[in-house]
C-alpha cells in the first residue's frame, strides 16, 4: 500500500511540481502566479538572514541519532504520503509542491590540513507572486500599505524606493505569499528544525474560515540521491494565520518539531585525489522536497504530524507527541460530526 | 623599490583617439567581417560561454570552427611590437592546476609587484568548491617553464558560495613570491579608471588551442597566447545602470574566451605615452537564471558584451607596498 501511495506522490509531484494542486480558489484567483523556492545558505533568506553562526568546522563524527533518523524519516515519509494523497482530494485546501537541490554540509580544511564539516543548509524561502518586470512607479504608490515594514523595498539616501528582492524573485508586484525560514540546530548539530523569519501572507489561495484565518502546513523532506528512503522529514505548522500583508511571528501558533541531521561524510573522502585540490567544498548533495498546504481544516496535517512524531519518539518530543495525538483525535472527531 | 622605473610603452597594440581612431595594428574591416562569420559559425555553447569545459570530446569535435575563430578573431602574441611584449611579459601570466598527469589552465592573472598576483576571485572556485590556492601554479610569459606557487589569498572572502560574489568583489590578490623576476614599473601603471574612447588590450590564452594542440608547460603553452585587435575592443557605456555602479563596470566586446578571467585590461595614456592596467576582465555578459547571481552581479546582464571591473583601489594600494 505504501508503494502505491509513493507512486501517487510521484505522479502528484510530476503534475504539480513548482505549482499548485489547487482546490477551492479565492474570489480573485491569480492563475498567472508562480511559486519560487530558494534553499541554501544564509543568503537564501533574502529579507532577514540569520546571523552567521560562530561554529567552526566540526570534527567528522558519526551522528548521534543516525539510526533513529533513518527510521523516523522513512515512517514519516509514509505518513507524509498519506497526508498528501488526502490533501490533494480535499476541497478546502490548496497544496503547493516544489523540489530543489542543495548541499547539506560544507567541508572545510583547517589550518593544520584537518577537514571538518559544517551545516550548509541555512534557509528556505517559499514565495508566490506574479512574474514579470517591475513597475517601480506603481509599486511606490502602494508600498506604504502593502509593505509597511519595508520587507521588499529599500529606501535610498534620496528617499526613493527600489525593490531589489522582488527583482531577485522576478515578481512584478508584492508577493501573495512569502515565507522565510531559517534552520535552527541544537548545540551538538544532531537535530534541526525550522524557525520562521518572515511571514508575509497577502493573498490566500483558498477561502479562509469564518474567522478569516488559515493554517499554513509545511513539510520539508530531505533525500539523498541514490537512497531509497528520505533522510529527514521536517514538519512545520503555522496555525490560525490571518491573511494580510506582514504577519507578526509572535502572534502565530507554531509547531516545529526537531528532525535528526543527516549523517556527515566520513573521513575517507579526504583520500580522494580531487578533494585534495580544494580548501572548502560542498558535500552531501540533497534533494529538498517542499509541500505547503493552505487550509482552513487542521485535522489532516495534525494526524500526519502525530504519526510522524510517533515514528520518531525520543526524549526530545515524547511530550509533544502526546499532546498532538490528543489534539488530532479531538479535531478529527469534531470534523467527523 | 622603484629605483629603475620604466614606463610601459604600447608599441604595437590597439590605440584610438577620441576624434580620429588610429589603427596601430588594428585589424582591417575585411578581417573583422571574417571574424564575425567565424564567431557566428561557432556552436552556441561557445558563443554564449556556456560550454562544459570538462567535455573535451565536444571541444575536439568543434576544433575546425574553433580554429577558424582563432585565425580570424584573435591575434598572436607576436603581433604586438617587440617593445610592448618586452614591457608586458613580466606582468602577464596564467594560473594552472597541475596534478598527477594533468595541467589545467584555469585563469589569467597579473603581477602588481614582486609579491602579489591579481586574478578574478571566481577563479578560486569550481562547482561550489573553493580551490586551495597552494594547488595552483602561476606562470609568467617571460619565463613560462617556471611555476611560481601561491602561498595564500591576501584578501579572502568570507563566503561559502561563489554565487555571492558581487562584480566589485570578484578579484583576488594572491601572495606569490616572484622576486626572481624583478618588476620595475611606476605606480601610475595601476589606475582606477579606463577610458571610453581608446582601444583596450586584454591578453589571454586561447584555451581551445591549448587543448587541441595538447600543449606542454615547458614553454609550448606560450604559442596559445592571444591578444585582441578587434574594432569593438573598447569600453562601452550604458545608461540603464546607476552611475556610481557604472563607473566601476567595464563593458567591452573584445574577443575573449574561457580561462581569460582575471586578465589585466590595459589602456593607453596618450599624454605619458604609456600603457597602464585599469581593469580586470571577469566574465561574459550573460548571467543565467540563478536569482542569487542575478541579484549579486551589479554590473548586470549585458548580452554580447564582456564584463570587467576597474582596478580596485585595494589592489593599487597593495601594488604600492614594497615588493620585498
Amino acid at each position: 500500500m505504501q508503494t502505491a501511495l509513493r507512486l501517487a506522490i510521484t505522479i502528484t509531484l510530476a503534475n504539480c511540481c513548482f505549482g499548485y494542486c489547487k482546490a477551492d480558489v479565492t474570489d480573485s484567483p491569480r492563475l498567472s502566479s508562480v511559486t519560487r523556492v530558494l534553499a541554501g545558505g544564509r543568503e537564501a533568506c533574502l529579507i532577514n538572514p540569520p546571523t552567521k553562526p560562530t561554529e567552526t568546522g566540526l570534527t567528522i563524527l558519526a551522528p548521534l541519532l543516525a539510526s533513529l533518523g533513518s527510521k523516523a524519516a522513512e515512517i514519516g515519509y509514509d505518513a507524509l504520503s498519506n497526508y498528501i494523497s488526502e490533501t490533494i482530494k480535499a476541497q478546502e485546501s490548496s497544496l503547493t509542491v516544489a523540489v530543489k537541490s542543495a548541499y547539506f554540509y560544507r567541508l572545510k580544511k583547517g589550518a593544520e590540513g584537518k577537514w571538518g564539516a559544517e551545516p550548509a543548509l541555512d534557509c528556505i524561502v517559499i514565495a508566490r507572486g506574479r512574474p514579470g518586470p517591475i513597475d517601480v512607479l506603481g509599486l511606490r504608490l502602494f508600498a506604504q500599505r502593502m509593505d509597511p515594514r519595508s520587507r521588499f523595498s529599500k529606501v535610498d539616501e534620496k528617499g526613493e524606493r527600489s525593490f531589489p528582492i522582488l527583482q531577485t524573485l522576478g515578481f512584478s508586484d508584492f508577493p501573495d505569499l512569502y515565507l522565510e525560514f531559517a534552520f535552527e540546530r541544537d548545540p551538538l548539530d544532531t537535530v534541526f528544525r525550522l524557525q520562521p523569519r518572515v511571514i508575509y501572507y497577502k493573498q490566500p489561495s483558498v477561502k479562509a474560515a469564518a474567522d478569516g484565518k488559515l493554517d499554513l502546513n509545511l513539510t520539508v523532506t530531505i533525500s539523498q540521491p541514490g537512497l531509497s528512503t528520505p533522510s529527514a522529514v521536517l514538519p512545520f505548522r503555522l496555525a490560525g494565520v490571518q491573511a494580510g500583508a506582514d504577519v507578526p511571528i509572535d502572534g502565530v501558533s507554531i509547531d516545529n518539531p526537531w528532525a535528526p541531521m543527516l549523517p556527515p561524510p566520513d573521513e575517507k573522502f579526504a583520500n580522494n585525489e580531487r578533494a585534495k585540490l580544494f580548501s572548502s567544498l560542498p558535500s552531501t548533495p540533497s534533494n529538498v522536497s517542499i509541500t505547503l498546504e493552505e487550509t482552513g481544516s487542521a485535522s489532516r496535517y495534525l494526524v500526519f504530524l502525530s504519526r510522524f512524531l510517533n515514528a520518531s519518539k525520543s526524549d526530545i518530543n515524547n511530550s509533544a507527541t502526546e499532546l498532538l495525538n490528543q489534539l488530532a483525535d479531538k479535531l478529527v472527531a469534531k470534523e467527523a460530526k | 623599490m622603484w629605483s629603475s622605473m620604466t614606463s610601459l610603452f604600447l608599441m604595437g597594440a590597439t590605440v584610438a583617439t577620441e576624434h580620429a581612431p588610429t589603427d596601430f595594428g588594428v585589424v582591417s574591416p575585411e578581417r573583422q567581417q571574417s571574424c564575425l562569420k567565424a564567431f557566428s559559425d561557432l556552436p552556441i555553447a561557445f558563443r554564449e560561454s556556456i560550454i562544459d569545459l570538462t567535455d573535451k570530446e565536444e571541444i575536439l569535435r568543434s576544433a575546425p570552427q574553433l580554429q577558424a575563430y582563432d585565425e580570424f578573431c584573435l591575434e598572436r602574441w607576436e603581433s604586438l611590437r617587440p617593445k610592448t611584449r618586452e614591457s608586458l611579459k613580466d606582468i602577464v601570466g596564467f594560473f594552472f592546476l597541475e596534478q598527477s598527469g594533468s595541467r589545467e589552465l584555469t585563469c589569467a592573472g597579473f603581477r602588481i609587484n614582486e609579491r602579489y598576483v591579481v586574478t578574478a576571485a571566481h577563479c578560486l572556485w569550481w562547482r561550489g568548491a573553493q580551490i586551495d590556492p597552494k594547488r595552483l601554479t602561476f606562470r609568467l610569459l617571460s619565463i613560462p617553464e617556471v611555476a611560481f606557487e601561491p602561498t595564500a589569498v591576501e584578501n579572502p572572502r568570507d563566503i561559502d558560495d561563489d554565487r555571492l560574489l558581487t562584480d566589485r568583489e570578484d578579484f583576488a590578490v594572491l601572495r606569490v613570491e616572484t622576486h626572481a623576476i624583478p618588476l620595475n614599473i611606476p605606480i601610475n601603471s595601476f589606475r582606477e579608471q579606463l577610458p571610453f574612447t581608446d582601444y583596450l588590450l586584454i591578453p589571454g590564452v586561447n584555451l581551445y588551442d591549448y587543448w587541441i594542440r595538447n600543449a606542454n608547460l615547458s614553454g609550448d603553452w606560450l604559442k596559445s597566447v592571444r591578444v585582441n585587435k578587434g574594432r569593438s575592443c573598447f569600453r562601452h557605456q550604458f545608461d540603464d545602470i546607476d552611475q556610481a555602479v557604472a563607473a566601476r563596470c567595464v563593458f567591452d566586446i573584445c574577443q575573449t574566451l574561457e580561462a581569460m578571467s582575471g586578465s589585466a585590461i590595459f589602456g593607453y595614456d596618450h599624454v605619458r605615452q604609456m600603457v597602464f592596467i585599469g581593469g580586470i576582465h571577469l566574465r561574459a555578459g550573460l548571467l543565467g537564471n540563478d536569482p542569487i547571481i542575478r541579484q549579486r552581479r551589479e554590473c548586470g546582464e549585458r548580452e554580447s558584451f564582456n564584463v570587467g571591473i576597474t582596478l580596485p583601489k585595494e589592489v593599487i594600494d597593495l601594488a604600492a607596498q614594497p615588493g620585498k
